[in-house]
């Protein structure tokens, strides 16, 4: 049987892995964006903008022949690639790229920090500990910087774009629903960075205890 | 804390050591350290017992409550 011995040094490995490649790909997507920026290319691939709802003006239908059934394609959602002409648009990205990839670096890096510490708090039997208190509620507090950016962007979308019609394609902003999760998270991590806190006092307490 | 730990004066008082103290015990020098210096949270029954019995006096003799 494996023990949560175990099951905690593979996480706090995985996290480790999963922080040095992010670590390299958000360098990357910066350097990326630099070299954008230097070589002055006006047309830049773009699909930060969330997701909308794509309508194909399309006359007719696609259909299959499986159980004799009819698709009929009214309208999907999707994160479309844009491609901006503007001299502004390098800026902008890579503004907003510069934004995304530090936000996504401090949370793994918070995450990998959190799982090296209960690794260690584990092995040492001692799992409350001041440490993992403060981790939980940085995360907490990431995750609810990161929901309310991303509510910005999202109403920002809505109230500045009404549509965009590319020849019998047309595509609707919706609101990026995805982004409610951080505030879950949020709230998530503060309940147990809680809970952490009342275990540590009591711990704190049993160990003043004569 | 509105509670006061005298037992520095009744260690004075039976001209005891805390080493002697935590020998006769069983306790821990650090512990009574934490005990004597009034950094403890709480002392179980078994522990105040023990050093009643050792230093011969009452629970009133070493814990004393002074309001604000």
């Amino acid at each position: 049987m494996i023990s949560i011995k175990t099951i905690f040094s593979g996480l706090s490995k995985i996290m480790d892995w999963l922080w040095n490649i992010n670590l390299v790909l958000g360098i990357g997507s910066i350097i990326f964006l630099i070299i954008n920026l230097i070589t002055k290319k006006l047309e830049l691939t773009a699909n930060y903008l969330g997701n909308f709802k794509i309508i194909i003006h399309q006359v007719g239908n696609m259909s299959s022949e499986i159980n004799n059934t009819k698709i009929y394609l009214d309208n999907m959602i999707g994160s479309p690639a844009l491609l901006l002409n503007s001299n502004m648009h390098q800026t902008l990205i890579f503004g907003y790229t510069l934004f995304i990839v530090t936000v996504v670096l401090i949370y793994n890096y918070q995450l990998m920090k959190l799982f090296n510490s209960l690794n260690s708090a584990i092995k040492e039997n001692a799992l409350f500990i001041s440490g993992i208190t403060e981790k939980f509620n940085t995360l907490a507090k990431v995750s609810l910087i990161v929901f309310c950016c991303g509510l910005l962007l999202s109403i920002c979308k809505l109230w500045l774009i009404n549509s965009i019609t590319f020849g019998n394609i047309t595509l609707i902003p919706i609101f990026d629903n995805g982004i409610i999760n951080f505030a879950w998270l949020g709230i998530g991590f503060f309940i147990i960075s809680g809970i952490f806190k009342i275990g540590f006092e009591l711990k704190k307490e049993q160990d003043l205890t004569i | 804390m509105a509670i006061i730990v005298n037992l520095d004066v009744m260690l004075a008082i039976r001209k005891m050591s805390l080493t002697e103290l935590s020998e006769r015990v069983g306790i821990t020098m650090a512990n009574l350290s934490v005990l004597k210096s009034g950094k403890a949270k709480a002392i179980r029954f078994t522990t105040l017992e023990a050093i009643c019995r050792e230093l011969n006096c009452k629970p009133g003799d070493i814990l004393d409550y002074k309001g604000d």
